[in-house]
């Protein structure tokens, strides 16, 4: 076996990192060569170097902070920690209840007058009703209403790509929004975590209609004969706008470290397009980078990749990109549409730049379909998720986006 | 009365199993956190928070992982500390402040300080990733594969890191540290 002397094996083999049958054969290696016998000497000094200095001095928690940790051993237990981890109040409300004594009054009031209950039935229901449309009322009895679960394989999420070793990764279109139907349905109706391969994180964000505060490049097709000059023809030329491509990047909720690219496409109202999109990592400043969701379909696979747009529609994509360092270049968005190299878009991500509402929220439905899905294991906590939608909490929240937070808070129950 | 005994004893071994955890790992991950941070305060509370945080976890499902569930928690909290501490820092400008260490002698703690802060000023040179494996490893003993689990890294990466990373430092410590 040859070993260059500047190959990792060696600082593997000296830090006791390799399998028993490669460390043998590395050893044979430095047995019969002078130049790695000196490299790993080296090695092993630099080690006992940081072994010696690194080592900061031995510091433990403060009394009061540790009581902290006993307290909450002591008190944390299954169904009521994860009770203190709702987004909603679920106690009745003064309101409610006042409500309800009211429409008990009423009916006790109308027995005794001899007439029937059952007229005075709707208006608890209404008062119930009212209750719950308040953002922070308690969370709605659904009404059980079947959802066909679509028939998938088994979810093998998208694992990370090294940008030196796949610098490019063209990206698939085609996402429905049914997966957070079938979500809904089941957690709001029969009250349990969905089965994983319903969880379908590109379909949750197409759900939503989005629209990202970063970079935006629109792509015309070949009907655009539209002019500045030509804004006062009785019968101007029909703009051809055949797509636009927008984008916005902010921390990723889970793993701050990383930042998160949200792509949202539209097409154009002229007819459906075919359109290929590929984002190009900055080897220089990205370590790594994934596609979230998309399974099977795994970007890197050789073949064909869904990329039909259709008129009017909307495709969103989540990339998580892990940099050398928080801020800078990471890449290019290139794109066609219809085989006509559109506009690229650069990828700058500013680490202080504020998010608008809307990428806000593409975290916080990425942050939940990836919980949903089991990714990134106690990296993604409930508490993590709680947190993100209390954030985006409002009384103006859109009527869908409200829903979707009672969806997380039932969630949590779990 | 048997689901209370039940509940006590659940609750016993709860408070049991954080003391062991406490004791094992408390002061590797302060030690950890502050070298992050460069701030023993702040240190304290990530690490106030990640017990908490195990707390609420099923222990069932941590375990058997617990040390790289524990550096996980606490080097994702600490570095959002860090980036809301100084936004506009960024991580390479970590600063390797002395830390003071109430439970050793002066001498010893000064010795101990000046060594951590010197090698500091070097590691500070390397990119993120490699001088976040290289205190993973040598600061805290961890195998490439707990590494892995903590940062996400493949083990291949994380070979490459650590070796790219100790070559640069024997380029640029000088002699005086290396011997």
């Amino acid at each position: 076996m040859k070993i260059h002397p500047d190959d990792p094996l060696i600082t593997s083999y000296v830090l006791g990192e390799l399998e028993p049958a490669g460390a043998k054969a590395v050893a044979l290696a430095i047995d019969a060569d002078p130049l790695l016998q000196q490299r790993v000497a080296e090695i092993t000094g630099t080690q006992r170097v940081l072994t010696e200095s690194i080592r900061p001095p031995t510091e433990v928690l403060l009394p009061h902070q540790r009581e902290k940790i006993r307290r909450n051993a002591r008190k944390a237990r299954g169904p009521a920690e994860m009770a203190t981890r709702r987004l909603f109040d679920t106690r009745p409300r003064k309101a409610l209840a006042a409500a309800g004594l009211a429409a008990i009054l009423v009916v006790g009031g109308l027995m005794i007058l001899g007439r029937s209950v059952k007229s005075n039935v709707p208006q608890v229901h209404a008062a119930r009703d009212r209750g719950a449309s308040e953002m922070s009322s308690p969370v709605p009895e659904a009404v059980p209403v079947p959802v066909p679960v679509p028939s998938l394989p088994a979810p093998r999420l998208q694992g990370y790509l090294t940008a030196a070793e796949v610098p490019i990764l063209e990206l698939p279109l085609a996402a429905s929004g049914a997966s957070l139907t079938a979500v809904t349905d089941s957690i709001m109706n029969l009250g349990k975590r969905p089965a994983r391969e319903v969880v379908r994180l590109e379909e949750m964000l197409n759900h939503f209609s989005l629209r990202f505060g970063g970079m935006t490049a629109v792509a015309r097709g070949g009907l655009n004969r539209w002019h500045p000059d030509d804004r006062e023809d009785e019968e101007p030329a029909a703009v051809a706008h055949a797509a636009t491509l927008s984008t916005e990047m902010l921390a990723c909720p889970w793993k701050p470290s990383t930042t998160l690219l949200l792509i949202s496409l539209r097409g154009g109202p002229q007819g459906d397009a075919q359109v290929k999109l590929a984002y190009h990592a900055d080897t220089q400043n990205v370590l790594r980078y994934r596609l979230l969701g998309f399974d099977p379909c795994e970007g890197r696979v050789p073949g064909t990749l869904p990329t039909q747009l259709a008129a009017n529609g909307t495709c969103l994509l989540a990339i998580e990109i892990e940099p050398f360092r928080p801020a800078g270049e990471l890449g290019v968005l290139e794109w066609s549409v219809d085989d006509q190299v559109a506009p690229a878009v650069s990828l700058v991500h500013r680490s202080d730049a504020e998010p608008s509402d809307d990428a806000r929220f593409a975290a916080l439905i990425c942050t939940f379909g990836q919980w949903l899905a089991g990714d990134e294991l106690e990296i993604i906590e409930s508490d993590t998720l709680a947190g993100l939608a209390r954030e985006i909490r409002s009384d103006t929240l859109a009527g869908d986006r409200a829903d979707f937070l009672r969806l997380i808070d039932r969630s949590l129950e779990f | 009365m048997p689901r209370d005994r039940g509940e006590n004893q659940s609750l016993s071994e709860r408070e049991k199993f954080i003391e062991q955890a406490l004791e094992a790992y408390e002061s590797p991950l302060l030690g950890y956190a502050s070298t992050i941070l460069s701030d023993l305060d702040l240190a304290r509370d990530v690490v106030q928070e990640t017990f908490i945080r195990l707390c609420q976890q099923d222990f069932s499902k941590v375990e058997s992982h617990l040390k790289a569930w524990l550096f996980t928690v606490c080097r994702n909290r600490a570095l959002d500390v860090l980036r809301k501490k100084n936004r506009s820092q960024p991580l390479e400008d970590w600063q390797w402040r002395s830390i003071p260490d109430a439970g050793s002698q002066p001498d010893e703690n000064a010795d101990q300080t000046e060594r951590f802060a010197q090698l500091g000023s070097y590691l500070a040179r390397l990119s993120e990733n490699q001088r976040d494996v290289i205190i993973l490893k040598f600061q805290q003993g961890l195998s490439y594969q707990e590494i892995h689990e903590i940062t996400g890294l493949s083990s291949g990466n994380i070979g490459f890191l650590i070796h790219s990373g100790l070559k640069r430092l024997r380029e640029i410590l000088p002699p005086d540290l290396h011997h």
